[in-house]
């Protein structure tokens, strides 16, 4: 059984991330609340209300409390995760396992939200609705938001990925071809000169673009679909 | 040579045709973005962001066909 290189990825940048958000813990509690921020805090706490103004939007101020610390580790892991493979990593968000589980966490709040408020009783009823006979499209359709989602994600940056491996070898092969026209048929491994060339401007695409663009949208309906199961009088409290 | 990898590359050439009307799609969506925001141009991050909610949400149909041609070059050889 071989292991994976994503593997280690998701290792490496889950223990990264664990480190740098327990040292920013660590220098908000010391840092002075009446203060200007300073340093790194200043992005920090940008991004902290962005995200908090964004969900208060969206679900309403009780629940926007619980929501933002996960909506903002959602953001900063599958925005690192996209656009690790900058550094020549496989990205971690291109094993199915990661994207699946987060979703799967996305889907479990969603249930829970819907169970808070329309009970265990409006819970089963919404299986039958509009007819009866839509019950087994109703539980389909419960389970498709979590599939959905997680492919979405997994489909996005795996196929990034696999782009950028054809380009390389394509560049590699341009560039023997081209040694080999020259120097008159000398056979061996050449430096692939044209891939410094070509790659950046994907890289940019594949990489950053998709990758935050891919972010956008998993937060995004995390967000929405949250917000859609809470009544309305419930978001103005 | 087998005759079966020929007809799995066939087969993955035929998945991707699930991309063959999302192209239509997003353009139709960008389009009526454009409209958009010719008619009020001050909503024009609000009509930016909700156009690329939607674009992201009809490609997931070209990826399922994209994930399974690449299931099927990859997995099936």
């Amino acid at each position: 059984m071989t292991i994976q290189s994503d593997v280690y990825t998701i290792i490496l940048e889950t223990i990264l991330m664990g480190i740098a958000i327990i040292a920013l813990s660590k220098k908000f509690d010391k840092a002075d609340p009446m203060a200007k921020p300073k340093g790194i805090l200043t992005p920090v706490l940008w991004a902290v209300e962005t995200v908090h103004k964004t969900c208060r939007d969206n679900v309403g101020e009780k629940t926007a409390e619980k929501l933002t610390p996960y909506v903002l580790v959602l953001w900063a892991y599958i925005f690192i995760s996209n656009i690790i493979s900058l550094f020549g990593l496989s990205s971690p968000t291109s094993n199915l396992s990661v994207t699946l589980l987060l979703a799967f966490l996305t889907w479990l709040m969603i249930q829970v939200v819907e169970l808070k408020y329309q009970g265990i009783g409006g819970y089963l009823h919404g299986f039958l609705e509009p007819i009866p006979v839509m019950l087994p499209m109703n539980i389909f359709g419960k389970f498709s938001t979590m599939v959905s989602m997680s492919l979405r994600l997994f489909g996005n940056i795996l196929c990034g990925g696999i782009m950028m491996q054809l380009i390389y070898s394509f560049c590699q092969w341009i560039s023997t071809s081209l040694v080999s026209l020259i120097t008159g048929g000398v056979s061996g491994t050449v430096f692939n000169f044209i891939a410094p060339l070509v790659a950046p401007l994907l890289h940019a695409y594949f990489d950053l673009f998709a990758g935050f663009i891919q972010t956008l949208v998993f937060v995004t309906l995390t967000i929405v679909l949250i917000g859609n199961d809470i009544p309305d009088e419930a978001k103005e409290a | 040579m087998d005759i079966t990898r020929g007809l799995i590359a066939i087969g993955a050439g035929l998945a991707v045709c699930a991309g063959m009307m999302t192209g239509l799609g997003e353009g139709t969506c960008a389009a009526h973005a454009c409209d958009a925001i010719g008619r009020n141009p001050e909503a024009e991050s609000k009509i930016r962001s909700t156009m690329i909610l939607g674009i992201a949400l009809s490609e997931t149909v070209a990826i399922y066909g994209l994930l399974v041609s690449i299931l099927l070059m990859f997995v099936f050889q």
